[in-house]
């Protein structure tokens, strides 16, 4: 399965996995499109997950419009190898995943009406592994322009 | 612009996070009154009064009053909201006391008008800024600005100093800030090379 862009060089290969309470400070308002999908709960969301999410988006507007992609896959994610006993250090780096708290928006769309723009996040939102919820800017802030 | 409406706003005696969070709980926005030279208040006004006057059709730049107990009908604009991340309820505002004989910076939301002709090809109208920081008296504040996007070709661009401003009214936006911009996709060239070679064989 193909992967969405993942860092070229990293300082260190293999990272610690941190913690994911709270909900997210920042990128949880639609700021480049119109509309956009906004994640209700935390979850690491995977380079091969964001490029299914983006190619069902530009298969659903026809290459119409414009997509911004909020997330960025920058935290390695290590596995054992099957059937390995516990021990003998950390395993071998497997991919790319982002942290993703809830309140962040995940992608923006711009140049497509509501209805469609509606479809191409349900139909994005099946590829991912959280509930999502599609927002729009003139809601945002209580609808204060 | 100017409302008439009045939005009462109760004291709130003690400060801090978790009374922050009971006032909310209570159907309450906690607010900061401040500016035009006068001591800030800290109060809380109704969430669902404060939400239909959202409703009326207001923007950034409306004018409205506040009822603050102990003082004169005041004359504020909101300055700040935070949303909460997730819900997206507003969890305080930022009210600026405006008085009408002195200018005031504020921010406009722009309005874009009309549909340019190489959307039809395919092309995406990029929106820059959606709001214009000006100078002006809260009187001559308009509710927005509008700006004619309907000439605008594939690859051209409007920045603010491009935007006519009525009468009164002082850009204080950086003037190369984007407006709104015509930008040609793959579909847009492949429905102009189209266009283009049916033209020449027209010709012929």
């Amino acid at each position: 399965m193909a992967e969405y862009k993942t860092p070229k060089r990293v300082k260190f290969r293999k990272q610690q996995r941190g913690r994911r309470s709270g909900m997210a400070s920042g990128g949880a308002m639609v700021a480049f499109g119109q509309f956009g999908m906004k994640a209700m709960e935390a979850a690491w969301i995977t380079s091969k997950e964001i490029e299914a999410a983006r190619i069902a988006i530009s298969r659903s507007v026809k290459r119409g419009g414009k997509l911004w992609i909020r997330i960025f896959p920058d935290k390695p994610i290590t596995k054992k190898p099957a059937e390995t006993r516990m021990g003998k250090g950390k395993g071998a780096p497997e991919g790319w995943v982002a942290v993703v708290k809830p309140g962040r928006i995940l992608f923006e769309m711009e140049g497509v009406g509501e209805e469609q723009a509606r479809e191409a996040m349900r139909l994005a939102a099946q590829k991912l592994s959280i509930k999502v919820k599609f927002v729009s800017r003139a809601e945002q802030e209580g609808g204060l322009v | 612009m100017i409302s008439e409406v009045t939005i009462s706003v109760q004291s709130r005696p003690t400060l801090g996070s978790g009374d922050s969070r009971r006032a909310r709980r209570a159907g309450h926005i906690p607010v900061s009154i401040y500016g035009a030279n006068q001591t800030p208040v800290s109060g809380t006004i109704n969430t669902k009064e404060f939400n239909a006057f959202l409703r009326s059709g207001v923007s950034r730049s409306t004018v409205f009053f506040l009822n603050i107990p102990d003082q004169a009908a005041t004359q504020v604009v909101v300055k700040d909201i935070q949303i909460h991340p997730v819900t997206g309820a507003i969890q305080h505002l930022d009210l600026l006391r405006v008085d009408t004989t002195i200018k005031t910076t504020l921010r406009i939301p722009l309005k874009l008008v009309g549909e340019p002709a190489g959307v039809k090809q395919g092309a995406v109208l990029e929106k820059g800024v959606r709001t214009l920081t000006v100078l002006c008296l809260p009187v001559h504040m308009p509710s927005e600005i509008t700006v004619n996007v309907k000439d605008l070709a594939i690859g051209e661009r409007i920045h603010a100093n491009q935007v006519e401003l009525p009468d009164g009214i002082k850009l204080m936006s950086p003037p190369n800030q984007l407006v709104a911009g015509l930008v040609g996709t793959r579909q847009s060239t492949q429905t102009a090379q189209a266009e283009a070679a049916e033209a020449k064989k027209g010709k012929k």
